[in-house]
């Protein structure tokens, strides 16, 4: 059984001495406790006050769609929705059934549920235009300009500014998305409580392996899914993680494959595997992406063949390799960390070196690496963003052109456009690494020595 | 102590094994009976524990012929895993599958080189597992058992195979002191079950109380193989005579 160590939350008087003894020991670590509280707390206002009362989000506010899906057709939406449902379902089903508690999870979806379908409600944009008159001094003269100023204007219903400022301006009007987005928090609710009440049975194999299947389904599906809708109109925050999910996807069988080759019996497996990672991880990201990019007859027929694919699966495939070639070292890693006498126990109980790989030695391996591999993944996330230097709108360039598109109203709020450009890579990054620490403590069972 | 029936269960011909430069076995040459108990003894980096290993092949030998009941080891891989099969092989550092339940260590290896359905390989771990004297322990992990337990578990996981013979690489030598009996006490039932064991051990008890013959080695050759009741009170050999004068001084 597990012993479990309870740690009594210490009183306010132990803080004090803790503190005292701690922070307040020395005249010198006393005033560098009272400068960097300090500054952070002066970054932390100015911070809250610029979010809450001072920037403008009505251009965010306006521009939600182009931000999430670009100019992908309205008719042909319900495909990202319904991807979005299985991705939502499988990961509230996931943690139903793995996580502890339940109580915590479903006030953090309450709350976000809560600013995303309320604070948008009677929501409505309008431009008002003002006249103006300016008094312009240049080279020593003055000159009066008049003319009409374009302000964008939210009608904000009934949050006061500042609550409705708390979603950054990504709350939902009510309407069509405003239905789908309440589903999508249910689904969430609903899906927890289901694997809650599939948890008995997660020791059981077949659930084990159901869910594990459907993971590995889920991503061609979702790209299978999109054909029937011209790559083109791929944009945005869907651009960046469709290419990073079938990166991440391949990546990681490439990867395994060629950490394999690498402690392959035969010679010339062994040589290009080495080969391909150390050619592939000696040039940058945006160098591979320009090669593909810009790739016509230069390998003659490969070449050409590999340039008649739509750019957006050039890139994927350039993600799937890249990515491999890291991954491929952080299993190599995790493989030399599984003890010789794995392999040796395996071997003396008849098991083929097939099933020795795949059943002792493999699984201790990848999971001695999750957190290197969960890293590689995030960094693979947040590469996404080269993708703006290949002419493919993704979340960034997409900001950009929203940007210049939109500079008469926008009235300097460009600021506002990348904190909400972060918040998307960092709500990814974010429940990676989630992701990594939960599957981290719950394969761990067995390590306790 | 059982009768040895004469049929042969390990032969080995002028076996040679290096390491580099190192000559680990030097034109090695043994036949162990079925049902017999042989116990290993010698210093360390004697050839011992190679001598062991060249058996199911974990070390490739070099030179030499290794008969394993009957089938002679070839480079032909059926012929290696049909003596993997039938060989089981306890180590010194226990090598449990720490990811896998106690359970699941136990039926893996039956379940998927013997085909053995789960509920049989099921109820043959549960019975092992009685047999080795820790039943309740099927659903935990293996590093929360002790050594000794650990050790009773890499006993029942080879005995799952229904191995012809069992190889015991130094079983008690990584355990503390108090957890050395529990294990000896399953080998010697083992034994007495009639079941054909090589056995390299510092266990002079054991040795003296179970083996039908004891083997010295000594530089990568056998020295001497004589009875354990011989062995003990007439050793042959100085070196042998050395050895002896070196362990049972203290």
């Amino acid at each position: 059984m597990t012993t479990f160590t309870t740690i009594q939350p210490a009183s306010v008087a132990q803080r004090i001495v803790w503190a005292k003894a701690n922070l307040f020991n020395t005249r010198g670590n006393a005033a560098l406790t009272v400068v960097s509280v300090g500054s952070a707390a002066l970054l932390l206002f100015l911070a809250v006050r610029y979010v809450l009362f001072q920037a403008n989000w009505g251009l965010v506010a306006i521009n939600q769609r182009l931000f999430f899906i670009g100019s992908y057709p309205q008719d042909e939406t319900f495909r990202i929705w319904i991807a979005v449902f299985l991705v939502v379902g499988l990961i509230a089903v996931t943690y139903g059934i793995w996580a502890g508690k339940l109580r915590p999870y479903l006030i953090a979806i309450g709350v976000v549920a809560a600013i995303v379908l309320t604070l948008g409600l009677g929501t409505e944009f309008r431009i008002e235009e003002h006249e103006f008159t300016d008094v312009i001094e240049s080279a020593g003269q003055t000159q009066t300009v008049t003319g009409i100023d374009s302000v964008l204007v939210v009608d904000r219903g009934w949050a006061p500014s500042w609550l409705y400022a708390v979603s950054l301006g990504l709350a939902v009007p009510f309407g069509s998305t405003w239905v789908l987005m309440a589903c999508v928090f249910a689904t969430l609710a609903g899906g927890a409580w289901v694997g809650k009440q599939l948890s008995r049975w997660r020791s059981n194999p077949i659930v084990l392996q159901g869910i594990g299947a459907l993971w590995v389904l889920l991503i061609p599906a979702i790209v299978l899914m999109q054909f029937g809708v011209s790559s083109n109109s791929w944009e945005s925050a869907f651009l960046d993680v469709l290419v990073f999910a079938v990166g991440v996807f391949f990546s990681f069988f490439i990867g395994l494959a060629l950490a394999m080759g690498r402690i392959s019996p035969y010679w010339a497996i062994r040589v290009s595997s080495v080969g391909y990672i150390e050619v592939v991880r000696a040039a940058p990201l945006l160098v591979w992406l320009l090669f593909a990019t810009f790739l016509k007859d230069e390998l003659g027929p490969v070449g050409e063949a590999f340039s008649s694919i739509d750019l957006v699966y050039r890139v994927m495939f350039v993600f799937a390799f890249f990515g491999g070639a890291y991954i491929a070292e952080v299993i190599r890693g995790g493989l030399q960390s599984v003890p010789r006498g794995q392999r040796e126990a395996s071997q003396s109980l008849g098991l083929s070196s097939i099933q020795m790989y795949a059943l002792i030695v493999l699984p201790q391996a990848i999971r001695a690496v999750i957190p290197a591999i969960i890293g590689r993944f995030i960094a693979l996330w947040k590469d996404t963003a080269l993708l703006a230097a290949i002419s493919l709108v993704n979340t960034l360039e997409k900001s950009k052109k929203i940007l210049s598109g939109q500079t008469d109203i926008a009235d300097g709020a460009f600021f506002e456009i990348y904190i909400v450009v972060a918040l998307i890579y960092w709500v990814v990054s974010y429940l990676l690494s989630k992701l990594g620490s939960a599957a981290e403590s719950r394969l761990g069972v067995g390590e306790r020595r | 102590m059982t009768e040895n029936n004469g049929k042969e269960m390990v032969r080995m011909e002028n076996v040679v094994k290096r390491f580099g430069t190192f000559t680990a076995l030097n034109e090695v040459s043994i036949s162990i009976e079925e049902g017999e108990v042989v116990v290993i003894i010698g210093p360390s980096g004697s050839g011992k524990s190679t001598l062991l290993r060249t058996i199911n092949q974990l070390e490739r030998h070099d030179g030499g012929r290794i008969i394993v009941d009957g089938m002679e080891i070839t480079d032909d891989i059926r012929t290696l895993s049909k003596i993997r099969t039938e060989t089981g092989m306890v180590f010194q550092q226990f090598n449990l599958f720490p990811h896998l339940t106690v359970l699941r260590n136990i039926t893996l290896a039956p379940q998927k080189v013997r085909h053995i359905p789960q509920r049989e390989a099921e109820e043959l771990a549960y019975q092992l597992l009685e047999r080795v004297g820790i039943p309740e322990q099927a659903d935990k992990y293996p590093g929360q058992l002790s050594g000794g337990q650990q050790q009773r578990v890499a006993i029942a996981r080879a005995l799952a195979m229904n191995p012809r013979l069992m190889m015991f690489d130094e079983p008690t030598s990584a355990l503390d002191p108090e957890m050395i009996n529990e294990v000896l006490k399953v080998m010697m039932e083992l034994a007495a079950d009639g079941m054909t064991m090589i056995c390299v051990t510092h266990e002079m008890g054991f040795a003296r109380n179970v083996a039908n013959r004891v083997v010295f080695m000594d530089e990568g050759e056998i020295v001497e193989v004589s009875t354990a009741q011989e062995f003990f009170t007439a050793p042959k050999e100085a070196r042998t005579q050395m050895f002896l004068d070196q362990i049972l001084t203290h």
